[in-house]
């Protein structure tokens, strides 16, 4: 199947690049998202306004947000959560204006974002518990610490496999529902789609960041 | 079409590189924004709670003078008072002996012209009752 006209795609095989379009929309992305801090922290002032005002009230929230699941120690991964979320949220969204493609419809993106996080658990946790970290898989009841720790090993694994295949999932459904729906009745079919795909884009980033901060606390707090 | 090649690893430097921008240029100044906020907003407000301890301070200290003021007057006058009252009576018990004397020595003066205004009624009161004989009987008295 394949995307309409891309915009960013149509300029990249100008340049023979070669590169696949999630990775220069994640670009148009990080463009984006730099253009928008840039403006927010120009002139800062004590009463916020503007871009500074909205920007403002959503670190402020993903830091009450953080607080809220990880405690006190976590607001160390502040910058990491909040640049997931700012991402997602912006990778999802884009997807939904003709002629743009959302990086996150596309396997590599998500699972390096999934395999960032599966990193980061078990490095805090290590670094936090040192070799007490394995205390994690044994489980309640120590005379049944092999099984559950093999239990705890799958359990572990389908962590990133999960997170990658639900964004990839909800993302790249979408698209080809789109798609579909657009080949059908071109101009009013996929409106209804649309403004789903709007809430879809809001949960799906709260979903990421909501359960890569949860792993993270797992990770932090004392095993049972 | 899907599938997991090396841009996966692309795809993480990206977002590092992200990580690191959004980190310098957005999260540090406006954290810092906010905790100077934060301060300056309990730094005032607790500045508000000095100043109004300070004042309630003054006010009870303020009302405190005035009461002992008062009552600092209020002795005063009573003492006056007394002072006063003990005047007045001394004056009104002078006045008082003066006037009894002076009745005393009126009545005595009026006593005294009494008994002369009566001797001399005496006396003009034998002449007066010859007169009065004389003039019924038409002759002189033997």
């Amino acid at each position: 199947m394949t995307h309409p006209f891309l915009f960013l795609q149509w300029i990249e095989q100008q340049l023979h690049l070669h590169i696949g379009e999630h990775v220069t929309y994640t670009w148009f992305v990080m463009a984006l998202l730099i253009l928008v801090a840039f403006l927010a922290s120009r002139s800062i002032t004590m009463v916020p306004s503007g871009v500074q005002n909205l920007m403002e009230v959503v670190v402020t929230g993903i830091d009450g947000l953080i607080e809220e699941t990880m405690g006190k120690e976590g607001k160390a991964y502040f910058p990491l959560i909040a640049t997931f979320a700012l991402f997602i949220l912006v990778c999802n969204l884009i997807g939904l204006v003709p002629g743009f493609y959302p990086p996150t419809a596309n396997l590599n993106t998500n699972a390096a974002l999934a395999l960032t996080v599966f990193v980061l658990t078990h490095v805090v946790g290590f670094k936090k518990h040192g070799i007490g970290y394995f205390k994690h898989f044994m489980g309640p009841i120590i005379w049944l610490a092999p099984l559950m720790f093999v239990i705890e090993i799958i359990g572990h694994i389908a962590r990133p496999l999960s997170l990658t295949l639900r964004l990839f999932g909800n993302m790249y459904g979408h698209e080809i529902v789109l798609m579909i729906f657009l080949a059908l009745v071109p101009l009013f079919l996929p409106i209804p789609m649309m403004l789903m795909g709007v809430l879809i884009a809001f949960i799906q980033t709260f979903v990421f960041t909501l359960l890569a901060m949860i792993y993270v606390a797992g990770a932090l707090e004392e095993a049972h | 079409m899907i599938s997991v090649d090396w841009t996966l690893l692309l795809q993480f430097l990206n977002f590092m590189i992200l990580l690191v921008i959004l980190n310098k240029l957005l999260y540090r100044p406006l954290k810092k924004i906010i905790d100077e906020r934060d301060e300056t907003i309990t730094g005032s407000y607790a500045r508000a709670k000095d100043l109004e301890a300070d004042i309630d301070e003054k006010m009870r200290r303020y009302q405190q003078q005035l009461n002992d003021a008062k009552v600092e007057a209020n002795a005063e006058r009573n003492k006056l008072k007394k002072l006063a009252s003990e005047e007045e009576a001394a004056i009104l018990a002078e006045a008082q002996g003066k006037a009894t004397v002076r009745l005393k020595s009126i009545k005595t003066q009026v006593a005294n012209e009494a008994s002369d205004a009566s001797q001399t009624l005496k006396g003009e009161a034998k002449s007066l009752a010859g007169q009065i004989t004389t003039k019924i009987l038409g002759r002189e008295l033997a």
